[in-house]
C-alpha cells in the first residue's frame, strides 16, 4: 500500500512541479525557479548549484523578457521501474513570450529528468526541445531553423528528432 | 472502487491521454497501438492510420475530466488545442474529445474517441 501511495505521490508532485515553473517563469522568480531543481544540479562548464544555476539561466536570460506565459498541457511522466527516485517526463508547453517589445509563440517539449530528495520531487535537468518559435503574425509554415537557443524564433528540432516521424518522401 | 485503486485508475488515464497525444504527434504508431483495448485496437488503428496528417501536428492536451461508469469502465472529457500544417496553412483547432476507456488486466486503455470540433481556422484567421 505504501508504494502504492508513494507512487501516486510523486505523480501529483511532478505533474506540480512544471506547474511551479510556468508560475515562477511568468513571475520572473530566480529564487523559487533555482528551488526547484536539486541543490547539486550540473550547469555546464563543470559548475554546479543553484546559484551558478540561476547566474546561467534565470538571470540576464529571464529579465530581458518583457513577458513569458507559459501554458502547460500534455505530461506524460515515466516513473524509473528500477529506482523508486528517479522519473523522467514529456511537457508540451505553449509559450506567450515577449523580448524586445517583439512578441512570439513557442511550442515547445521540455525532456525533463526528475529526483526524489527528501520526499520532495525536484528537476535534475529540463531539455527544452523546439516544435517552432514564431512571430505572432506569422505562419509557423516555413521558416528557417531557429537552432534554439542561438534563436527563438524559427523551425525547431520535433517533430522530426522522433525516430518515428516519416522521412520526407 | 476503493480509494487508492480510484487515484490510480485517474492517474493512469491520464497519462493514457498525455501518451496518446505524444505518440500521435510522433506518429509513433507501436505506441498508439498499444494504447487502445486489446479488443478495439486493430480496427481503432486501421481508422487512425488512414486519416494521419502529413504534416506536423501539435496536441496541447488538459487534463481529462474522468466520470467512473461501472466496473472497468470510464468515460472522460479531453480539452485540445490541436494545431495541425496542412501545406501552406497552419490550422489551430479548439478540440473536445469524448472518451470511453476500458480497464482489462488491471490496465487502463482507450477504448473509444469522438472529436468534436469548437472552431478550426487558419493561426493567422479570427475564428
Amino acid at each position: 500500500m505504501n508504494d502504492r501511495l508513494e507512487r501516486l505521490d510523486a505523480y501529483a508532485q511532478i505533474r506540480h512541479l512544471a506547474v511551479r515553473y510556468a508560475a515562477a517563469m511568468a513571475a520572473q522568480d530566480a529564487e523559487t525557479l533555482g528551488n526547484l531543481y536539486v541543490d547539486d544540479v550540473r550547469v555546464g562548464g563543470g559548475r554546479t548549484g543553484r546559484e551558478a544555476l540561476r547566474e546561467a539561466y534565470f538571470g540576464d536570460a529571464l529579465t530581458r523578457l518583457d513577458l513569458s506565459v507559459l501554458h502547460v498541457g500534455t505530461h506524460v511522466i515515466d516513473l524509473d521501474p528500477e529506482r523508486d527516485d528517479r522519473a523522467r517526463g514529456s511537457v508540451y508547453t505553449l509559450g506567450e513570450i515577449a523580448s524586445g517589445g517583439r512578441p512570439i509563440r513557442q511550442a515547445i517539449c521540455y525532456f525533463d529528468r526528475y529526483a526524489r530528495r527528501d520526499g520532495k520531487w525536484l528537476f535534475v535537468t529540463r531539455d527544452h526541445q523546439l516544435f517552432y518559435g514564431v512571430d505572432h503574425a506569422e505562419r509557423p509554415n516555413a521558416l528557417p531553423p531557429a537552432n534554439w537557443p542561438a534563436s527563438d524564433s524559427g523551425t525547431g528540432t520535433l517533430p522530426y528528432a522522433w525516430p518515428t516521424w516519416p522521412a520526407a518522401c | 472502487m476503493e480509494l487508492v485503486e480510484r487515484l490510480e485508475a485517474r492517474e493512469q488515464i491520464s497519462q493514457l491521454v498525455a501518451r496518446y497525444a505524444v505518440a500521435y504527434d510522433a506518429r509513433d504508431h507501436g505506441a498508439l497501438a498499444a494504447l487502445h483495448a486489446p479488443d478495439v485496437r486493430e480496427q481503432a488503428m486501421a481508422a487512425l492510420v488512414a486519416e494521419l496528417p502529413a504534416g506536423r501536428t501539435f496536441h496541447l492536451t488538459a487534463d481529462p475530466v474522468i466520470t467512473f461508469a461501472g466496473p472497468g469502465a470510464a468515460t472522460g472529457v479531453v480539452v485540445c488545442r490541436a494545431e495541425c500544417e496542412v501545406g501552406d496553412e497552419w490550422i489551430v483547432s479548439g478540440i473536445r474529445f469524448e472518451d470511453h476507456y476500458l480497464q482489462r488486466k488491471g490496465r487502463w486503455y482507450l477504448a473509444k474517441r469522438t472529436p468534436h470540433v469548437l472552431y478550426s481556422a487558419d493561426v493567422l484567421a479570427r475564428p
